[in-house]
């Protein structure tokens, strides 16, 4: 176990002694300023901090910006070892395959809390700023709601990404087909709407704010459950091909 | 008592010195039905450097990228202190410590931020090691400078800190002069003859510079697509000063010098080319000045007294100059 933590750390490391780690975090900075400022302008009031922010960290805000940050600062994490070539390096220690990847993916994963947490502050020191402290215990529920939800859908797609990178060993390609599959999932599912297989398409799943109240879900008779356990199949199926394929490929 | 003990660890340490640290036994890869290493068998032991020799494409790669668990093995089997490669990966890797092709590291990282990557990755190093490796290849003064301003000769040598880090009993090297100066190929090959006979560490080195091999290995295993050719002892016994050995000499008249030599009688003569004013002769060492001053006094100019060397690199051209057209 704490060799297994060591890795992690190993991995994290790797992630943050690099100075373009910051551009995620600054851009989410950026967003909550300008999110904060352009609700102001356009006369929106707000009862509270707390208030704003449920709206700037929902789904339908943060949540087009954040998946794709992590989307792009993850994709590479392993194919750029590849590159490198530190990947040598990295496999010939006393550690299974298994245990390499695994540290990747929950340096991944603690990526992803980060960033949520930051918009998360971000969000209410701006709301803070322009509305005041407070707010009512439904503002706090809708925030923590939507946190959750959010580490949802990023993982999804981050789980996503990690398979593809695995399997192209290519970052560039990687960000393509994965920010491809954000943007055009939504509109696929919906042109393939009147067919009854399109709730199992990953892609009408991976919103759970569309069971929020007062939303529709994309396509009638879809639950949270269902889509819960669709996505669990989903994630279980990326990181399998993962594994399979990592464990496998021989090195040169 | 105490010096039973004394006696108990000497016996142990004189029995290391022969273990066999690595073990190919029939290893051979196919891929796409090819057979790019074909039944390869050798063994490396401790306080052994064994070199890995064949031209461009023999398979030198191919076979430490199996025996560090990187490829699969099509057949046979790998031993690393005893451990199998392909059964118990985990306990034969964490002996060895290499270098694959070429040291790659993070280039936005420090030298050390590298190296600590590698020590969380290792049960045990201490920072004291860490120390020690560094003073080892004299890069103190630059792990804390960036990877990424680093020289070649600099990574090669953060390479095989790197590689010696968790105290391995094998250390593999796959062309590890590769890029370096003249006077980084004399330090390398110190260091290693240095750790191979301090650390009693058993080292593989993969090059195709079979005069490299000859100063540094004290066996060299030849291959040729992926195929065994020959394995040879090299010595290393200063012994050469004393016995004799062969010359090649520029001179200004042939037939003079050939007639003084005879009379001289201290020099076999072995060829002569009189187009080229050139002619071949085995002397003792301690002959050579009585030969010069010979011929000098039978007024024979001299331009050019040249040993001849190379006995592996003429036979290692005649076993794959032979596979090849056959
Ligand atoms: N993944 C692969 N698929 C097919 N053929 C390969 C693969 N890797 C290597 N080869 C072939 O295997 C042979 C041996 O390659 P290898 O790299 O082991 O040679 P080498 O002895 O290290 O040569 P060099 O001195 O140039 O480094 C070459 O003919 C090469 O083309
Ligand atoms: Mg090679």
């Amino acid at each position: 176990m704490r060799s297994f933590s060591r890795l992690v750390l190993n991995e994290w490391l790797k992630l943050f002694k690099r100075s373009s780690i910051l551009v995620p975090y600054v851009i989410l900075a950026a967003y909550a300023a300008i999110f904060g400022y352009a609700v102001f302008k356009m006369g929106s009031e707000f009862g509270s901090g707390a208030e704003f922010a449920a709206l700037a960290i929902g789904m339908s805000s943060a949540g087009q910006v954040l998946p794709l940050l992590a989307i792009i600062t993850m994709a590479g994490m392993v194919s750029k070892e590849y590159r490198m070539g530190t990947i040598k390096l990295l496999l010939i220690r006393a550690h299974s395959r298994n245990k390499i990847l695994a540290s990747k993916y929950t340096a991944a994963l603690l990526f992803i809390i980060s960033l949520i947490l930051f918009t998360a502050v971000a969000v209410l020191v701006t709301g803070t700023v322009v509305y005041g402290w407070g707010g009512e215990a439904a503002h706090w529920n809708e925030i923590g709601r939507s946190m959750l939800f959010m580490f949802i859908y990023t993982t999804v797609y981050v789980t996503l990404t990690f398979m593809i990178d695995i399997l192209t060993k290519s970052s560039g390609v990687t960000v393509g087909i994965a920010l491809f599959c954000v943007m055009m999932g939504g509109l696929a599912t919906l042109l393939l709407s009147k067919y009854s297989f399109a709730k199992f398409i990953l892609f009408a799943n991976t919103d759970l704010s569309q069971f929020n109240a007062g939303n529709e879900p994309m396509i009638p008779g879809m639950t949270l459950p269902f889509s819960v356990s669709v996505l669990i199949v989903y994630v279980a199926l990326f990181l399998l091909a993962s594994f399979v394929t990592f464990r496998k490929r021989d090195v040169s | 008592m105490v010096d039973m003990n004394k006696r108990n660890s000497a016996a142990e340490a004189r029995s290391d010195r022969n273990e066999t640290v690595l073990q190919l036994d029939n290893v051979s890869k196919i891929i796409g039905g090819k057979k790019l290493v074909n039944g390869l068998s050798f063994e490396v032991k401790s306080g052994e450097i064994v070199g890995l020799l064949g031209p461009n494409g023999a398979g030198k790669t191919t076979t430490i990228r199996m025996i560090v668990g990187l490829i699969g093995m099509s057949e046979g089997d790998v031993r690393i202190g005893g451990s199998s490669v392909s059964k118990s990966f985990e306990a034969a890797i964490r002996h060895i410590g290499a270098i694959i092709e070429n040291p790659e590291f993070y280039p936005y990282m420090t030298g050390l931020d590298n190296l600590k990557q590698f020590q969380r990755m290792t049960e045990g190093v201490s920072e004291e090691r860490i120390r020690e490796v560094t003073a080892l290849v004299g890069l103190q003064d630059a792990m804390n400078k960036k990877v990424k301003a680093y020289s070649l000769g600099m990574r090669q040598r953060l390479g095989i800190a790197q590689a010696l880090l968790h105290k391995p009993k094998v250390l593999i090297l796959d062309e590890p002069t590769n890029g370096l100066d003249p006077a980084g190929i004399r330090e390398m090959r110190d260091y290693l003859k240095l750790i191979a006979d301090k650390e009693r560490i058993g080292i593989l080195v993969s090059s195709h510079m079979l005069s490299e091999m000859e100063l540094m290995c004290s066996r060299v295993v030849v291959i040729q697509e992926g195929k065994l050719i020959a394995v040879r002892s090299i010595n290393h016994n200063g012994s050469e000063e004393k016995s004799s050995m062969s010359l090649s000499l520029e001179v200004t008249d042939v037939e003079l010098a050939s007639r003084t030599l005879a009379a001289l009688n201290k020099a076999e003569l072995l060829s002569k080319d009189a187009d080229r004013g050139m002619l071949a002769v085995k002397v003792k060492h301690e002959d050579i000045p009585s030969l010069v001053k010979a011929l000098t006094d039978a007024g024979v100019g001299l331009y050019r007294l040249e040993e001849i060397k190379s006995s592996l690199e003429d036979e290692f051209m005649k076993w794959t100059g032979a596979n090849r057209s056959a």
